[in-house]
């Protein structure tokens, strides 16, 4: 690779020798390498999606295939705009440096921040933050619940804070031979004190004191400072092994730090690691600090009877006070057994004597103190509150998939805070007959089979609610199955209450599937009849393991997926996957209008791409004499019932010639065989929607009092500008400047799902600041109706899609083009907020009118 | 029935046996997982399993070996062949040891077909 660019950076003749043949190569080669560079992203995607089984070697394969195609990316922009973006090499190379590393890595703690506030943190970042403190910030950010507020010291920090002091060495000595078992107690006992007296860098001192919520730090602030271990929560569970300091002023963090840190390294830990080397996680003790609660009661919730899988019941431990009593079991507590299923109810409880309760100390750490002698005797929790516990544990439990074991405490004000979450540990594998249990299933009868694709694994239950693509989402009720006629990103906000989703149409790739499987909302999509058979109301049991969907609550199945061991989404594998795709595709670089769309702006592989594609598209567009294109490629000017002065160049198929191809002045529009431009064109001189007038007569009485002489004027204006179509057979650009506005669309249409998209762009006139709002939200709007993504900022609209079906596309591609007619005459018509509900409700009933008759017809 | 059927998982990336383990087990069968193929060796001296889905490359024996073993002991095993390299030596390799044949990343449903129709005779 290197070779290559080396001899394109010595041709210095390559400016002048460049030919218009050679420099369309470039382009259609930059377009090849774009999709197959988006296909190969994609590609990870789907593997995220659960249904295959992948390993290191498919990661590291298809890491070098993108490396491959983006390099491809940059060498073909620098040959079109004759070494204009060399700087992206440099970009190019410090991404893939930073991929390369993730992945030669064989261990897990990632390069990050110090510190990350739990408002912050989601499960994915374990890495980061250890399994505790992320799972704790997932319970917060993703699941709504109360958690104390705080933070995490990173894995990362920890690496620091070892290296800052020299530990490290230590810790490699302890792995370094074998030793008799005195020997390395001493070692451990050696490296302990060593890391009691250590010192906090002051980077890590300083990111500390400026985490949030400093500000409310006062001085009567107090800290637990906790223990998340990489791995703590998982198979190797030390549970309790772990240091937790309570109690701790603020000053006094560091303090804790070091004890928790102090209490990784034991010799049983070390022993047990020594003995399995293939672990594949590093030791790593990242450190959680979260508000001390002054709790009233605390306890601990099994979500099942670890005594009888099958029962029925969770169990409830609770005591007054801190949670002391009931986590080490030092004395009797009260215990709860409450129904699983809804409605809970008690279904016993034992009170035990009370006499003390475990406080926080004055000074610092917390101390017994005993319990006024009326409250000895009395149940620690009330029935309102032992039932809001039992509903949050079987959201946690749903959500995370597996039996939990959930610490939590109720504050002065009555609230469930919660501490802790994590996968219920049985003493013995818990005595569930699989395969009994999955055959249970065949007793349901099914409603729909195989008709779907999964594109989030897990099964889910519950009441089903379906939701029209323009009916409001607020009313969709938390653990109800979400059945929907398509895949739309305005329906990604009510993913999270879910407890599974079903859509007639959609794709396994698209962005309410990604939300989905984010959110581990067991998905099946593109089901036909789902909104036919799935009605609101019915009891069902979305089974997005095996692709059936039962009538009625499956309980067996849903116990069945309760006693895996490693929910996919925590292998090693799977995570490393996501990481680098997080790494690869996230996007700095968007709008191409901003002055931040420059190569100093790109950092990811996805940044390289977009950007490339753009400047590659401008030049085409703008950069070449149009003499000098027709030499090689059909070029000329499209015949248009409307005035649209349009070029068309051709670089692959996009006309339809018996004749030679060497000069074409004027194309009709039968000879357009570029797909996605003879659509838009359909719908952009269909009578009514080219609107200079005369008005058409369905919109006449709506518009009447609209039409001024102003707004004529205004419409007439169409300058001599730069409008331009590059098409292939299945791939146009297009940029029209109408009036004030600027359109861009840049799309694929072909039988190949995963190479179609559109790119719209809208990009407003001068005009005042409330109208121009209108019109943004208008436009957005629309597009948001019709499933498109949309970002808006400022006078920029936005508008993708992408991986649906040829014949959803068409009608994409209808919709712009009908758009474009309508933005001509926006500012004119938006006199009132209200024109927005009345334009887009009109612009929506139209399109349906169009679609009802004009499904599938071409231009003859 | 199925219920009778025991199946062995072997690769030394432990991910396999993660993701194999609960899928085939909602099949109906019963699988043991290693990772180590001498402790697998040694597990099918003590152990008839009806179905073996092996790795062919790995540290100590090879896939070639479990395959080899099976043969010099007339066991009625059935096998299926995971390998990471799409290649025509490793399919004909598979094809010579009368092995069913897949290459990684495959699909889950598509292994879960596999191992039900090598079961299929001894039921």
């Amino acid at each position: 690779m290197f070779g290559l660019i080396k001899s394109f950076l010595r041709n210095k003749a390559n400016k002048e020798v460049l030919t218009v043949q050679s420099l369309f190569q470039a382009f259609r080669e930059l377009l090849h390498f774009n999709n197959q560079a988006l296909d190969l992203m994609a590609d990870m995607g789907e593997k995220l999606g659960g249904d295959y089984l992948f390993d290191k070697h498919y990661i590291e394969t298809i890491i070098t295939q993108l490396e491959e195609a983006v390099y491809r990316i940059v060498y073909d922009l620098n040959l079109i705009t004759q070494k204009e973006y060399l700087p992206l090499f440099d970009i190019f190379e410090k991404a893939k440096a930073e991929i390369r590393r993730e992945l030669d890595s064989r261990f897990t703690i990632p390069v990050g921040e110090y510190v990350y506030p739990l408002s912050e943190i989601t499960k994915e970042m374990s890495d980061y933050t250890g399994d505790k403190m992320a799972t704790l910030g997932e319970l917060r950010n993703r699941l709504g619940l109360d958690v104390p507020e705080g933070f995490v010291i990173s894995t990362y920090a920890f690496k620091k804070f070892m290296e800052y002091n020299g530990l490290d060495e230590g810790v490699e000595d302890l792995f370094a031979g074998r030793f008799p078992q005195e020997i390395l107690a001493a070692k451990v006992q050696d490296l302990r004190e060593r890391l009691l007296k250590a010192r906090i860098p002051p980077a890590l001192e300083k990111a500390i004191r400026k985490v949030p919520p400093a500000r409310k730090r006062s001085s009567q602030m107090r800290w637990a400072v906790r223990s998340s271990a990489l791995g703590e929560d998982g198979q190797t569970s030390y549970a309790g092994q772990y240091a937790t300091v309570l109690n701790l002023p603020s000053e006094q963090i560091g303090y804790g730090y070091r004890q928790v840190v102090a209490s990784l390294f034991s010799p049983q830990v070390i022993a047990y690691r020594k003995e399995r080397p293939h672990e594949r996680q590093e030791m790593a003790m990242a450190v959680g600090c979260v508000e001390m609660i002054s709790a009233a009661a605390s306890g601990v919730t099994y979500t099942i009877d670890p005594t009888d899988v099958e029962a029925d019941r969770m169990i409830v431990s609770a005591s007054l006070g801190l949670g002391k009593l009931v986590v080490e079991g030092e004395a009797e507590v009260d215990q709860y057994k409450i129904s699983r299923s809804l409605p809970h109810s008690i279904l016993s409880q034992q009170i035990a004597p009370k006499p003390n309760r475990y406080v926080p100390a004055a000074g610092e750490g917390i101390t017994l103190a005993p319990v006024p002698r009326e409250q000895q005797e009395q149940p620690s929790l009330d029935e309102p509150t032992l039932l809001r516990i039992a509903e949050g544990a079987m959201r946690i439990e749903q959500y995370m998939r597996s039996f939990q074991d959930i610490e939590w405490c109720i504050d002065e004000e009555g609230r469930v805070i919660y501490l802790q979450a994590r996968p219920l540990q049985f003493p013995r594998k818990p005595d569930l007959d699989k395969p009994r249990l999955v055959k249970a299933a065949r007793n349901y009868p099914v409603l729909l089979k195989d008709t779907g694709v999964i594109a989030s694994r897990g099964i889910g239950a519950g009441t089903v609610f379906q939701i029209g693509a323009e009916e409001e989402t607020s009313k969709f009720p938390r653990g109800a199955v979400l059945v929907l006629r398509h895949t739309s990103p305005r329906m990604s906000e009510i993913v999270p209450l879910a407890s599974a989703v079903v859509t007639d149409i959609g794709a396994v790739t698209g962005h309410m599937a990604t939300i989905c499987r984010e959110f581990r909302v067991p998905t099946i999509v593109d089901a036909q009849e789902a909104t036919r058979v799935l009605k609101t109301g019915m009891e069902v049991t979305v089974d997005a393991e095996e692709n059936v969907i039962y009538h009625g609550i499956v309980k067996e199945l849903l116990a069945a997926q309760l006693i895996e061991k490693t929910p996919y989404e925590d292998t090693y594998e799977f995570k490393l996957l996501r990481r680098l795709l997080k790494k690869v595709s996230l996007l700095h670089v968007t709008d191409p209008q901003s002055n931040q769309f420059d190569p100093a702006h790109c950092e990811t592989f996805h940044d390289i791409i977009r950007f490339s594609h753009e400047m590659a598209v401008r030049r085409i567009g703008h950069g070449i004499p149009p003499g000098k294109l027709a030499i090689t490629y059909p070029l000329g000017k499209l015949k248009l019932p409307i005035p649209l002065d349009l070029t068309v160049v051709d670089i692959d198929g996009g006309l339809q010639r018996s004749n030679s191809i060497s000069e074409i002045p004027e194309i009709s529009i039968k000879e357009i065989a570029c797909l996605p431009l003879q659509t838009l064109l359909q719908a952009l001189i269909a009578p009514g929607v080219w609107q200079s007038q005369p008005v058409d007569l369905d919109l006449k009485g709506f518009m009447s009092s609209f039409t001024s002489n102003r707004a004529a004027q205004a419409l007439s204006s169409e300058g001599l500008h730069n409008n331009l179509a590059i098409i292939s057979r299945e791939y146009l650009n297009l940029s029209l400047h109408l009036g004030y506005h600027f359109n861009m669309v840049d799309g694929n249409i072909s039988d190949d799902q995963n190479a179609n998209y559109i790119y719209f762009r809208f990009f407003g006139g001068v005009t005042e600041f409330t109208r121009r709002s209108r019109r943004v939200s208008l436009l957005a709007k629309i597009l948001e109706r019709n499933d498109f993504a949309v970002e808006s900022k400022g006078d920029l609209v936005i508008g993708r899609i992408k991986k649906v079906d040829r014949q959803e596309m068409e009608k994409k591609f209808h919709l712009i083009g009908r758009l474009i007619g309508y933005t001509r005459q926006l500012d004119v018509l938006l006199r009132s907020q209200r024109d927005i509900e009345r334009f887009t409700d009109h612009f929506l009933e139209e399109m349906r009118k169009v679609e009802s008759t004009e499904t599938g017809r071409r231009l003859e | 029935m199925k219920k009778d059927i025991s199946v062995m998982v072997l690769d030394d990336e432990p991910i396999v046996g993660e993701r194999l383990q609960p899928i085939l087990e909602r099949e109906g069968f019963q699988v043991e997982v290693f990772t180590d193929s001498s402790k697998a060796l040694a597990r099918l001296g003590e152990k008839d399993f009806q179905v073996v889905v092996t790795d062919l490359k790995m540290v100590g024996p090879s896939g070639i070996d479990v395959l080899n073993y099976l043969k010099e002991h007339e066991r009625d095993t059935e096998a299926i062949v995971i390998t990471g390299y799409a290649t025509i030596e490793n399919a004909r390799a598979a094809e010579f040891l009368n092995a069913q044949f897949v290459s990684k990343p495959f699909e889950l449903k598509q292994i879960a077909k596999m191992v039900n129709k090598a079961a299929k005779k001894f039921r």
